[in-house]
């Protein structure tokens, strides 16, 4: 991945690294909305928190939509 | 019920190059009270729809576009994952949201979903379909006729990812 795309969220992945061990008390598997330290809200779906973070701050802006887990999930490609 | 087939039987096609279907990548389509937001214009061609063949592929757990693709048609970053690759490779991988169209067939636009970002080495294609899109679709192969069929029932216009 480039430098420059891991820069991009780096503020919104913060944030999360943050916050994840208060969220996954109140939220586990739902999908929250970041945008530098702005925290948008809670969703059930990512097609719902996505939508909410493109019609708060525009399509063209760019924000964190994350699913609160305790274990980042690993996708295998093969 | 939508029914989709391979453009014709041909086994050793289907053996050499596996399921492939065109498809149509572009921002994502979202809906709001006032309407669809839209990217608007970008002299890049960035934010339009670009047509490319996909390899469905029951290997992928989710679906993947090369960093080439993924620039051409302009998507965003949402977020950024672990991916593990055959040779034992793990690295981070850009997480994207985007639109899915399948120009040739009938099947439903998939308006929102994640797409990973990675190289794809090796292979003539820019695009996997993962089984994130393939959990929407009853999708057969048949290698001895060469042939495959994607049914697909009404379903929402979005995929979540696993």
């Amino acid at each position: 991945m480039a430098a420059t795309e891991q820069a991009r969220l780096a503020a919104e992945l913060q944030v999360y690294a943050l916050r994840k061990k208060e969220w996954l008390k109140g939220y586990p598997g739902r999908y929250v909305v970041i945008r530098g330290d702005q925290v948008l809200n809670f969703f059930p779906t990512f097609e719902a928190a996505y939508s909410a973070g493109a019609g708060a701050w525009g399509i063209n802006t760019d924000f964190l939509v994350k699913q609160i887990v305790e274990h980042e999930p690993v996708f295998f490609v093969f | 019920m939508v029914t989709c087939r391979s453009p014709k039987p041909d086994p050793r096609s289907l053996l050499q190059h596996g399921p492939r279907i065109e498809v149509e990548i572009g921002p994502p389509i979202v809906r709001t009270s006032s309407g669809p937001l839209s990217p608007g214009f970008n002299p890049s061609g960035a934010g339009r729809f670009s047509k490319m063949p996909a390899l469905i592929d029951t290997g992928a757990g989710r679906t993947v576009l090369t960093p080439e693709a993924v620039t051409r048609v302009g998507l965003r970053q949402v977020d950024v994952t672990r991916l593990a690759r055959a040779g034992g490779i793990n690295e981070d991988a850009g997480v994207y949201v985007a639109a899915i169209q399948f120009p040739r067939y009938k099947l439903a636009t998939i308006e929102v979903a994640n797409i990973i970002c990675c190289e794809l080495p090796e292979q003539p294609i820019q695009c996997l379909l993962g089984r994130d899109i393939l959990s929407r679709w009853l999708f057969t192969y048949n290698g001895r006729t060469g042939e495959w069929t994607i049914d697909e029932e009404d379903i929402a216009a979005w995929i979540d990812p696993v």
